[in-house]
């Protein structure tokens, strides 16, 4: 991998389009588990490699690439809810709300449970993520959603690591105390 | 499988959250108990499975990505979109701001230039106005009287008019012309 990113890094196109191969999905999930919204998601993940692409002739480290693409990410994402916040300050209270499409068409039973379980599923996590502080949503998110270690996590949000641990067991805690996660969880696991 | 010493406690719930987080921070005391004691390590693994299991759900829950992205060329900056638009409003702004100013300069430039011109018509016509006034001081409503504007009065006919006293005495002057002194 870090020989792609150095081809890649060196204007080779070909390497850069097999690590998008490697990565569009990891950080499009990243972007869709923080915005929920299936269209920004796809926006946002091409803005990302977009910018990477640009971007990639100065990358320092090149076997620290997942990382920089996630910092990448992360900017991008924060950016978009900066703006999208001030942009709900200028909107009526109706146009604010920002509602998932819902899903009238009639479907066989196993995917109509499927949907059934996937809505509960994200309800939860919204529910956990609301009792999260934004440092601790983004550090379970990185830890547990998008399967990054502490060290990456560290570096990805410029922190210590012995911070990005304090906030992760603070996160922790309070995901011990989501009784319906759990056992939503559980359920599934049996 | 390790068999657990009852007299060693086991691991409080704050623990055991450091040990999901890294292991490496329990003491060293806390890890041998973690490694003996199958309690203790069934917890730990519990709460480790339901995270991971949070990971797996949310990747199966999340939609795949629709396109692939491409980044073959840079996009070229369309007029119409948002980015492009508040460029092109900007530059817009700037031309207008130049020529307007350019405009003013020139104008008071010219403007100054004007006045010039404007006071020296104004002196001009002051000093025709004074030399009219030398050449015959009478108003126009006197000359309206006399009749004759435009008529030619030489030297000779003023003197008619208005005689010189030069050298002259005045009472001599007077007789000449009969007049009875008192």
């Amino acid at each position: 991998m870090t020989d792609l990113v150095i081809q890649a890094r060196d204007g080779n196109r070909l390497a850069f389009e097999q690590l998008i191969d490697r990565y569009q999905g990891d950080i499009h999930r990243m972007i869709y588990y923080r915005l929920r919204a299936r269209m920004d998601a796809e926006d946002l993940t091409q803005d990302v490699f977009v910018r990477a692409y640009r971007s990639i002739s100065r990358i320092r480290e090149p076997r620290k690439f997942r990382s920089w693409l996630f910092t990448i990410a992360v900017n991008r994402v924060n950016d978009y809810l900066r703006k999208k916040r001030v942009r709900s300050i200028f909107k009526s209270s109706d146009e604010g709300t920002d509602v998932q499409p819902v899903v009238t068409d009639f479907q066989d039973p196993p995917e109509a449970l499927d949907q059934v379980l996937k809505e509960d599923f994200w309800r939860h996590v919204g529910r956990i993520a609301k009792k999260l502080s934004k440092m601790e949503r983004e550090v379970f998110m990185l830890r547990f959603l998008d399967n990054l270690n502490i060290n990456e996590i560290a570096q990805i949000l410029k922190k210590s690591e012995s911070t990005v641990k304090t906030h992760l067991y603070r996160a922790l805690a309070k995901f011990k105390k989501e009784k319906e996660l759990r056992q939503f969880l559980q359920e599934d696991l049996t | 499988m390790s068999i657990h010493n009852p007299t060693e406690p086991h691991l409080a719930e704050d623990d055991m959250l450091q040990a999901v987080i890294d292991d490496t921070d329990l003491s060293t005391l806390q890890q041998q108990h973690m490694a003996e004691c199958s309690r203790c390590r069934s917890r730990k693994e519990r709460l480790e499975n339901e995270l991971a299991h949070l990971g797996r759900l949310a990747e199966r829950y999340a939609p795949e990505p629709l396109k692939r992205v491409t980044v073959a060329h840079d996009k070229v900056r369309s007029p119409f979109s948002i980015r492009g638009f508040a460029f092109s409003a900007a530059a817009v702004a700037a031309a207008i701001i130049v020529v307007w100013a350019t405009f003013l300069i020139r104008n008071q430039q010219q403007g100054s230039i004007g006045n010039l011109a404007q006071n020296m018509v104004e002196a001009e016509r002051l000093m025709t106005e004074i030399n009219v006034l030398v050449e015959n001081a009478l108003p126009q409503v006197y000359l309206d009287i006399v009749g004759e504007t435009n008529v030619n009065l030489d030297e000779d006919f003023i003197d008619f008019l208005i005689p010189t006293n030069e050298g002259v005495p005045r009472i001599s002057a007077l007789a000449k012309k009969g007049s009875i002194l008192c």
